[in-house]
């Protein structure tokens, strides 16, 4: 317990002194893009930078490469941890302690943006809109998980894009490539198989 | 059937992200959603019976909270430097290491239905957001 909130204060300093000492990257002089399974093989290999001084190089693992494992596993945690809170509590009170926990991050976030949060008349509601429905997603997500096993669950939730999209298709027009219908088939597989 | 309506109700949540960072930048967003969560989070306690605290499962809550909010971040960054593509896939397999975690620390099962269902699941993310850099004009 208490290395897991030490890991997520470490991943909170480390975050907010990121954002604080980055600039916006210029796009004339942005990186290309990295092939990830080089990368990946890259950071797999051991270094010699222990025994002997390291020549000058371009770094082996690119910075992008950490922070989206650091989403890929912050993210596990996320769907994961509910479901040892839910032993405990009901829904309703994991869904204000949680609240609580966005706090610690959206905080420090508004020190950054030194407390000018920007204003717009359209976008506004629709983030007001939005918490509501992400509540009401979280309640059943909760209920859910506090019963049924952890995969099932977090595997037919994390669908949702495939509603985004198809969403999207219907009311922004927005056309589907071949990919992406193969991808709402297999979804649309894999939610019979977990839901049966 | 719960997983299923938050399955769709988040679906929605999606599509309107996408409309509201049209307005507003994800940091900005991000403070907005925080705030709007918090006080739809207290009016949640108005319906019930009253919030109840357990200092394990409490502390585990705002875990919870904060490791959302820094994977979003997280996320953010990594889209700064990484490419789309890349990134969004990789971050987009948490299913994964929420399935791995419930396997090791809570030891619960996995049929041989549910694999198949997880696999093609994961596989549907991943072409969805491969697809994302294709999309046609």
């Amino acid at each position: 317990m208490c290395l897991v909130l030490h890991q997520l204060f470490y991943w909170w300093w480390r975050v907010t002194n990121n954002l604080l000492e980055q600039t916006p990257p210029d796009p004339a002089i942005a990186a290309p893009p990295v092939d990830v399974m080089a990368a990946i093989t890259a950071a797999a290999m051991p270094t010699a930078s222990d025994v002997m001084p390291a020549p000058p190089a371009a770094p082996a693992t690119p910075r992008w490469l950490w922070f989206a494992v650091g989403a890929l596993v912050t993210w596990g945690f996320w769907a994961f941890l509910p479901k040892l809170a839910l032993k405990s509590m009901q829904p309703h009170s994991v869904i204000f302690y949680e609240a609580l926990g966005n706090l610690l991050i959206a905080v420090p976030v508004l020190i950054y943006l030194r407390g000018r949060v920007m204003w717009h008349r359209r976008s506004v509601p629709i983030a007001a809109v939005l918490s509501i429905m992400t509540v009401s997603a979280f309640m059943m997500y909760f209920f859910a998980l506090k019963n049924g096993p952890v995969a099932t669950i977090v595997t037919l939730t994390a669908l949702y894009p495939v509603i985004a999209v198809l969403i999207a298709r219907v009311f922004l027009g927005e056309k589907l490539n071949r990919l992406q219908w193969a991808a709402v088939c297999s979804a649309v597989c894999a939610a019979l198989l977990l839901a049966s | 059937m719960p997983s299923i309506l938050a399955l769709l109700v988040w679906g929605v949540t999606g599509f309107l992200n996408k409309i509201a960072l049209r307005g507003l930048p994800p940091l900005h967003l991000l403070v907005y959603s925080a705030a709007f969560f918090l006080v739809n989070a207290v009016l949640v306690q108005l319906f019930h019976e009253g919030l109840e605290f357990n200092q394990t499962a409490a502390l585990l809550a705002v875990a919870v909270g904060a490791a959302g909010s820094v994977g979003q971040l997280l996320f953010l960054m990594a889209l700064r430097d990484g490419p789309l593509t890349y990134v969004s896939m990789i971050s987009s397999l948490y299913p994964l290491v929420a399935t791995l975690l419930a396997f090791f620390i809570l030891a619960e099962p996995i049929s041989l239905r549910q694999a198949a269902g997880i696999v093609l699941g994961i596989a549907s993310i991943v072409l969805l957001v491969v697809a994302r850099d294709k999309q046609p004009a």
